[in-house]
C-alpha cells in the first residue's frame, strides 16, 4: 500500500461508518462521481443501504480488488455470495443499484433469474414471499391466456 | 403453525429500523432488467404470479426493452416437418407443420406443431414474428407465445414468389408486401400491424406504383425498403435482370444498379441481408465458391465484393449453401438443411455447430425470442 492511499467514511442509514479506501469504494459510479465532482466532505451519506447490506457490499469489494486473485477463485466467490436468503438478494440489488456497480447488479439480477427459471407461479412466490393478489377467477383467466407456457 | 412463525418474525424484523431488506421491494426498472434477461415462455408464466408482475410485463416499454435484449442473440427455428394432405372429396387441402426453435450453441428450446389450410411456404424475417404463405391466404405466428393467427384476405394470393415480410423497428410495426403478377400486370398491396393491434381490422392497402419486372422468391426488408430479384422473362426465372425495389415510405418501385464485374449466368444467386446491409449472393454453377457482393451505398449504387469464400470443401448435390446471419467476424451458414457452419471471414475457415440435436430440416429461419402480441389472446384485461 502506497502512502498516498487515500480513505473514505461511508454512513448507512443506520448511522453506522465504514472506512474503506478510495480505490475499493469508487468501483461503485454514484461514490466515484462523488469523489470527482469533489462533493466528498468528511463522510459519504448512503441513506439507501442499511450496515448489514453494507458489509455484504464491501465484502464483494475487496474480493473483487484482491491483487492476483485467479478467475475461477472469483466464480467461487461470486457463487457462494449470492447463496443467501431472497430479502438479503433483494436489499444487495437495492444497495447495486443506489451504488451504480454495475457489475454487481448485473450478477445479482442473474441469480434472481436464476432462481425464477424452471419454477411455477406457485414456487416462485412462495420463494420471494410474493402475495397471490389475483382472485381464483382472475388467476384461471391468465393461465388460459398462457396455456401453452404451463405444459 | 410453522408458517405463522416464520410471518410474525419477518413482521418483527421488518419493524426495526436496521433492515429495510424486510420492507423494500425491487424498483420497477430493477424488475424490468431482471425480466428483460428471461425467454418469452418464462415471462407469460410470471403474468399469473401478481398483479404487478403483469402490468410490468404487459408495458410496452418493457416489451422494448426485452425485444432488445433478445435481438442480441437471436434463435433459429427448423422447419423439421412439412406435410401437405389434399382431401379429395372436400377439395380441401392441409399442411402440417413442425419447427424446432434452437438456439446458437445448438441447444433445443421447444417443438411446435399447428396445420394451415393449403399448401404452405414460410417467409424469413429474422425478428419475432414468422410469416407464412399458402394458397389460401398469410398466416403470422409468433414462435416465442406460440400465437397464430390467419390475416385478413388479401386481394391476390398464391404462393408464388413475390412477398416480402420484416420489422420496422423505428415504428414498432411488421409489414407484409404482397407483389403479384395479375394480367400480365403486377399488382401489389401492403398490409402493417403493430403490436397488441386486433389483426382483424387491418386491411391490405393497395400501391398504384406498378413493379418493373417479374419477381423471384421472396424479398428483403431492410430499413424501410423491400428487395427481390427481379427478372423480365415470365417463363424463365433463372435469369437476373435487375434488382428492385419497393420504397415502403413513398411506396414507389424502382430498380438497384447491379453490380459490375460479377458472376455466372447459370450460377446460383439470391439476396441476403448481412449487417443491416442488401447483399446479393453469387456462386457458379458447380457451386465451388460463394461470392457476396455488399451494397455500400445506396445512394452512388456501389458495391463491394466483400466475401469470397472456397465451398470446394463441400459436395452440395442438388442442395446449397445459405449465409443466415453476421455475427462478430462470423457468418453463420445453413448448409444443405442438415448442418450449421460459422465461417470466420479473417481465418476463412468453417466451424460446425457440433452439439445439434435436430436432424435433418426443410427450412431454416433466424427469430428473435419476444412478446410481439398478435391480439388474439389477451381479450379482456384483468
Amino acid at each position: 500500500m502506497s502512502s498516498s492511499t487515500k480513505f473514505l467514511t461511508l454512513k448507512t442509514c443506520d448511522d453506522k461508518k465504514f472506512v474503506l479506501d478510495e480505490a475499493i469504494a469508487v468501483r461503485s459510479q454514484t461514490i466515484k462521481n462523488m469523489v470527482e465532482d469533489d462533493c466528498v466532505s468528511n463522510v459519504i451519506p448512503l441513506p439507501n443501504v442499511d450496515s448489514k447490506t453494507m458489509t455484504k457490499v464491501i465484502e464483494y469489494w475487496k474480493k473483487h480488488s484482491e491483487e492476483g486473485i485467479s478467475k475461477d477463485m472469483l466464480m467461487d466467490f461470486d457463487k457462494a455470495f449470492v447463496k443467501v436468503h431472497h430479502s438479503i438478494l433483494h436489499a444487495l440489488i437495492l444497495a447495486a443499484n443506489f451504488l451504480n456497480d454495475k457489475e454487481m447488479l448485473d450478477m445479482m439480477c442473474q441469480e434472481v433469474v436464476d432462481r425464477i427459471k424452471g419454477k411455477t407461479p406457485e414456487e416462485i412466490r412462495k420463494e420471494f414471499d410474493i402475495k397471490n393478489d389475483f382472485t381464483p377467477e382472475e388467476e384461471e383467466e391468465i393461465r388460459k391466456e398462457n396455456a401453452w407456457a404451463f405444459e | 403453525m410453522k408458517k405463522k412463525k416464520t410471518l410474525k418474525s419477518s413482521k418483527s424484523r421488518a419493524a426495526s429500523p436496521s433492515s429495510i431488506a424486510e420492507r423494500t421491494t425491487l424498483s420497477k426498472d430493477v424488475i424490468m432488467d431482471i425480466f428483460s434477461r428471461l425467454p418469452t415462455k418464462s415471462l407469460c408464466m410470471l403474468r399469473s404470479v401478481c398483479k404487478q408482475w403483469r402490468i410490468i410485463i404487459d408495458d410496452p416499454f418493457f416489451k422494448s426493452l426485452h425485444r432488445k435484449k433478445s435481438s442480441q442473440k437471436p434463435n433459429l427455428l427448423l422447419l423439421q416437418e412439412k406435410s401437405y394432405r389434399r382431401c379429395i372429396i372436400y377439395g380441401t387441402s392441409t399442411t402440417k407443420l413442425t419447427l424446432s426453435s434452437i438456439d446458437f450453441e445448438g441447444n433445443h428450446n421447444f417443438d411446435f406443431t399447428f396445420t394451415l389450410d393449403g399448401y404452405v411456404n414460410m417467409l424469413p424475417s429474422k425478428s419475432e414474428l414468422i410469416c407464412f404463405v399458402s394458397t389460401q391466404g398469410f398466416y403470422v405466428c409468433n414462435p416465442s407465445t406460440q400465437e397464430l393467427v390467419k390475416l385478413p384476405k388479401s386481394h391476390f394470393c398464391d404462393v408464388k414468389d413475390g412477398s416480402a415480410f420484416g420489422y420496422i423497428k423505428q415504428r414498432n410495426e411488421y409489414v407484409l408486401v404482397n407483389a403479384r403478377c395479375i394480367n400480365y400486370e403486377i399488382g401489389c398491396e401492403v398490409l402493417r400491424w403493430t403490436d397488441d393491434c386486433c389483426l382483424k381490422d387491418c386491411y391490405w392497402w393497395v400501391v398504384s406504383s406498378k413493379c418493373p419486372c417479374y419477381l423471384r422468391l421472396w424479398g428483403i426488408l431492410i430499413e424501410n425498403n423491400c428487395y427481390w430479384i427481379g427478372y423480365n422473362d415470365k417463363y424463365d426465372n433463372t435469369k437476373i435482370d435487375a434488382i428492385v425495389s419497393f420504397d415502403l415510405g413513398k411506396e414507389e418501385f424502382s430498380t438497384v444498379v447491379l453490380p459490375e464485374g460479377r458472376f455466372d449466368p447459370a450460377g446460383v444467386w439470391f439476396l441476403v441481408e448481412l449487417k443491416r446491409l442488401l447483399c446479393l449472393v453469387d456462386s457458379p454453377e458447380d457451386e465451388s465458391s460463394m461470392d457476396i457482393w455488399v451494397w455500400k451505398d445506396s445512394k452512388n449504387h456501389i458495391w463491394a465484393k466483400e466475401y469470397i469464400i472456397d465451398l470446394s470443401m463441400f459436395d452440395f448435390g442438388f442442395d446449397f449453401i445459405t449465409p443466415l446471419d453476421y455475427r462478430e467476424g462470423k457468418i453463420l451458414m445453413d448448409v444443405k438443411f442438415e448442418s450449421l457452419v460459422w465461417y470466420d471471414v479473417e481465418k476463412k475457415c468453417f466451424k460446425k455447430i457440433d452439439n445439434l440435436t435436430s436432424r435433418r430440416w426443410s427450412w431454416s429461419v433466424l427469430y428473435t425470442d419476444g412478446l410481439f402480441s398478435l391480439g388474439s389472446r389477451y381479450v379482456g384485461s384483468v
